[in-house]
């Protein structure tokens, strides 16, 4: 199964999803997909991102997190971007890709936010959001 | 004298590495690429002096100055002022370079999706064998293992990568702003790489590499195919046009057209033209003057008079439309009410049985069953026709609600059928009705003669029904019917008016001159201006103006861009002038005892003297520079004089002028006097002065 769950429970206090947190993404040989929220629209996203990661079961995991808050303050300014349902992370242990909660839900996008967080190689910085031609034109 | 001839050869000696030819010069397109792309640098320029080679006159790299007698030839490019007119349209941008490379060998591209996969299955499989072991693995191990994630990760990147951006194209350009429907296609486009066919499982991209290399190779055509149509899309519609006007304008500021062949239809100046070196100045200069004026007082006078009409249109157009909005203010309460007047369906099947009972009346004559079937027929369009009739009401004010020239003009040319089809059942009605009329009277007689009572009775119904639908009919179609075909004509005189409006707009729009041409951008081609057929001479200036433009769906022009550029006019090569001077003679010898001193003394004269005017470009040296500067000349002149108290004597001189004839000194003799009859001179050419210290003081 690769998807770890992150949330405060009757089982697990605070510092231990903190804990939990750092472990998947401490992991040398895996890359990341956290997706942040809760509702329909994120099971969805959810949905496609496990889909995708079960083709590279051996180095991609999704990590979910409902509630941002459970994250510590250095986990957030890390690892959380306003406005985005998901972020990549890669082996060096920082974002590689952003998705809006539009993005997330279409497979090309989670594929690629997957393969740009696979091809960081321990010494790459942040490369930012994914941008759309869409986007540009918004811009 | 000999010392004269001496200087005279030095100066030409000196003079000579100026008269060199033009440099060498960079070639247009060189120019052109430091230069932004716009209308002006889309132009350029040759001049063809008379019996001289062609020259190109590039800007800013010569200076902006013709010969007076020389044709100058106008090339627009073609290629550039298409892309400048596309330029204005939403155009995609081009493929990105990765693109264009994968486009241009798929052989690669199959290999690179090969090595992918190859990589993939490589990575995989080694960590699938170490994942029990994970936590012992040595750093050395991890290195290398994530060495081999990243390098699959690379390839899978670059190739996904590519995918999405093809399907973005794709999407944007068949979905624009309708997000849902580009999320829609993306997921369309690219499920097939991402799922399996059989049973819809996700796997990993480009399981099948020759069927993702068969999608990246249509998806880039698409993508190729869609900027190519934007491009032509962008240049046909809105036909793109490109026009232009010359005109000169003389140191006294007065204007002339100037015709440019293919683009400007001014008439030719016949006069003659000033010679380069002419010994008779006043007569052709006249001529010139005269011409220049009539040709100037045409087009002057031709636009008054267009000017003169547009006003008078658009003063009839305004009067027209008032009237016309009033008439269909008046009218509104009608449209309603007109809904009214038609007649419900329990009302037509009781006239329509009616006039079948006295249609089968035996003693009916056939004049009177005649009448019957026609009103039967009446009848049973009426509703109809007073449907097409609201609907055609309703239609004109909806057309006619914001009554412009521009409006009117589409609506000239595609009349909608709707008002069509009730102005001409409107048109006929008054007549129909009156006829109808006269045949529910015969009805009337009809029903009277039936002695049944079920005939009394029906006469009694016919006439309550008829006698209701007869008043309202009269005064509702009759009054309305007649306003609704006045109203209908008005707005058809608006809209004819406002034609001939438009188009003296569109004149007015084309610098206020009809005699020019636009050439939409396939169709273009050189201009040629003729300036041996003007009346340009030295020191005036030619412009030329050019835009590029567009014509919106309702006929309004919408420039694209537009440019100017200024020559001067000159006398190139050897040419002569006139001028007057003040010299101050300097007698060579005192003469006679009791002749009066001649020590610089000031005496008016006439000179004629020849120049050799050089072009000289930002760039030459500083040679021609100077040369310029100079502006040396040579020549004779008849000085009036007195050396011997005789009154007048007339003395002729050979001189050499500098300053374009501001300064000048020279060598005379005194066809008169006794003895001593030599002399020399320095003295300021009057106008000249008057000119400069002029201009030092502004206009």
């Amino acid at each position: 199964m690769s998807l770890i769950l992150i949330r405060k429970s009757d089982s697990m206090s605070e510092e231990e999803a903190q804990m939990k947190l750092k472990l998947a993404v401490d992991d040398p040989l895996t890359v990341l997909l956290i997706v942040y929220g809760e509702g329909a629209d994120i099971e969805a996203v959810l949905e496609v991102a496990i889909a995708r990661a079960s083709v590279k079961n051996a180095i991609r995991r999704v990590v979910y997190v409902p509630d941002v808050s459970v994250m510590s303050s250095q986990q957030k300014k890390a690892y959380f971007r306003k406005g985005k349902a998901a972020v990549s992370i890669g082996l060096d242990d920082k974002i590689a890709k952003t998705l809006t909660p539009r993005q997330a839900r279409i497979r090309a996008y989670v594929e690629q936010a997957f393969v740009h967080a696979e091809s960081q190689g321990v010494e790459n910085h942040e490369s930012g959001d994914i941008h759309t031609h869409r986007d540009r034109d918004i811009r | 004298m000999n010392r004269v001839i001496s200087i005279l050869i030095a100066i030409v000696i000196f003079a000579s590495p100026v008269f060199a030819d033009d440099p060498s010069i960079p070639s247009q397109a060189e120019v052109r690429v430091q230069l932004p792309v716009s209308l002006k640098t889309a132009i350029t320029f040759i001049e063809h002096p008379e019996k001289k080679a062609p020259r190109s006159i590039i800007y800013p790299v010569h200076l902006m100055a013709v010969d007076y007698k020389s044709e100058l030839i106008i090339l627009p490019d073609k290629n550039i002022i298409k892309k400048i007119s596309a330029s204005n349209r939403p155009v995609l941008p081009e493929l990105s370079e990765g693109v264009q490379n994968w486009l241009s060998d798929i052989p690669k591209l199959i290999k690179a999706a090969s090595d992918y996969v190859a990589k993939t299955s490589e990575t995989l499989e080694t960590l699938d064998k170490t994942a029990p072991n994970k936590e012992s693995l040595k750093t050395d191990d991890v290195k290398y293992l994530q060495q081999k994630i990243v390098e699959q990760g690379k390839l899978g990147r670059e190739i996904v990568d590519l995918i999405v951006e093809l399907a973005e194209r794709k999407a944007h350009y068949l979905y624009k702003d309708d997000t849902a429907a580009f999320d829609e296609e993306i997921n369309r486009i690219t499920e097939s790489l991402l799922k399996a066919n059989i049973d819809g499982k996700d796997v990993d991209v480009i399981l099948n590499v020759e069927a993702f290399a068969l999608f990246v190779a249509e998806e880039i055509n698409f993508a190729k195919q869609i900027i190519s149509k934007d491009v032509e899309a962008a240049n046909k519609s809105g036909i793109a046009q490109l026009r232009m006007k010359a005109w000169l304008k003389d140191s006294k500021n007065k204007e002339s057209a100037v015709g440019i062949k293919n683009y400007y239809e001014v008439k030719s100046y016949t006069g003659p033209k000033r010679p380069r070196v002419a010994f008779r100045m006043t007569e052709e200069e006249q001529q010139r003057v005269e011409q220049g004026l009539e040709i100037a007082n045409d087009a002057a006078k031709l636009i008054e008079e267009f000017q003169e009409k547009k006003e008078a249109l658009l003063s009839q157009l305004q009067k027209l439309q008032v009237e016309t909005q009033q008439k269909i203010k008046k009218l509104h309460p009608a449209i309603d009410a007109m809904k009214k007047y038609i007649i419900s369906d329990d009302e037509l099947d009781t006239i329509d049985e009616i006039i079948a009972a006295a249609e089968q009346y035996e003693d009916a004559t056939d004049n009177q069953k005649k009448a019957l079937k026609e009103l039967k027929s009446f009848f049973e369009s009426f509703n109809k026709d007073i449907q097409s009739i609201h609907n055609g009401y309703v239609e004109l004010i909806r057309v006619t609600d914001n009554i412009t020239p521009a409006r009117l003009t589409v609506l000239f040319s595609k009349f909608p059928e709707k008002i069509q089809n009730a102005l001409n059942i409107s048109l006929g009605y008054p007549g129909k009705l009156h006829q109808n009329f006269q045949n529910i009277e015969i009805l009337f007689e009809v029903l009277a003669a039936m002695t049944e009572a079920e005939a009394t009775t029906r006469l009694a119904e016919a006439k309550n029904i008829i006698d209701g639908f007869v008043a309202n009919t009269k005064k509702l179609l009759e009054d309305y019917l007649e306003d609704y075909a006045a109203l209908s004509n008005a707005v058809m005189q608006v809209v004819f008016r406002s034609q001939v409006v438009e188009m003296a707009d569109v004149f007015e729009s084309s610098a206020n001159d009809p005699r020019i041409r636009a050439l939409s951008i396939d169709d273009i081609r050189s201009g040629f201006i003729n300036l041996d057929e003007t009346p340009a001479d030295h020191g005036d200036n030619l412009y030329i103006d050019f835009e590029l433009f567009t014509l919106t769906e309702n006929g309004e022009e919408h420039v694209i861009d537009a440019g100017s550029q200024t020559f001067e006019i000159e006398r190139f090569g050897l040419t002569d002038d006139f001028s007057a001077n003040l010299i101050f003679i300097d007698r060579i010898g005192k003469g006679s005892p009791s002749d009066p001193e001649t020590n610089f003394k000031p005496v008016p004269s006439a000179s004629w003297t020849l120049h050799y005017n050089i072009r000289v470009s930002p760039g030459d040296s500083w040679l021609r520079g100077f040369y310029r500067f100079l502006d040396p000349g040579i020549g004779i002149n008849t000085t009036a004089m007195d050396f011997e108290n005789k009154n007048l004597q007339f003395g002729i001189g050979a001189h050499v002028t500098l300053f374009q004839n501001l300064l000048i000194f020279g060598y005379g003799y005194n066809l008169q006097a006794s003895k001593d009859n030599e002399y020399y001179y320095l003295g300021i050419g009057i106008l000249e002065t008057m000119n400069t210290v002029g201009s030092l003081f502004g206009k």
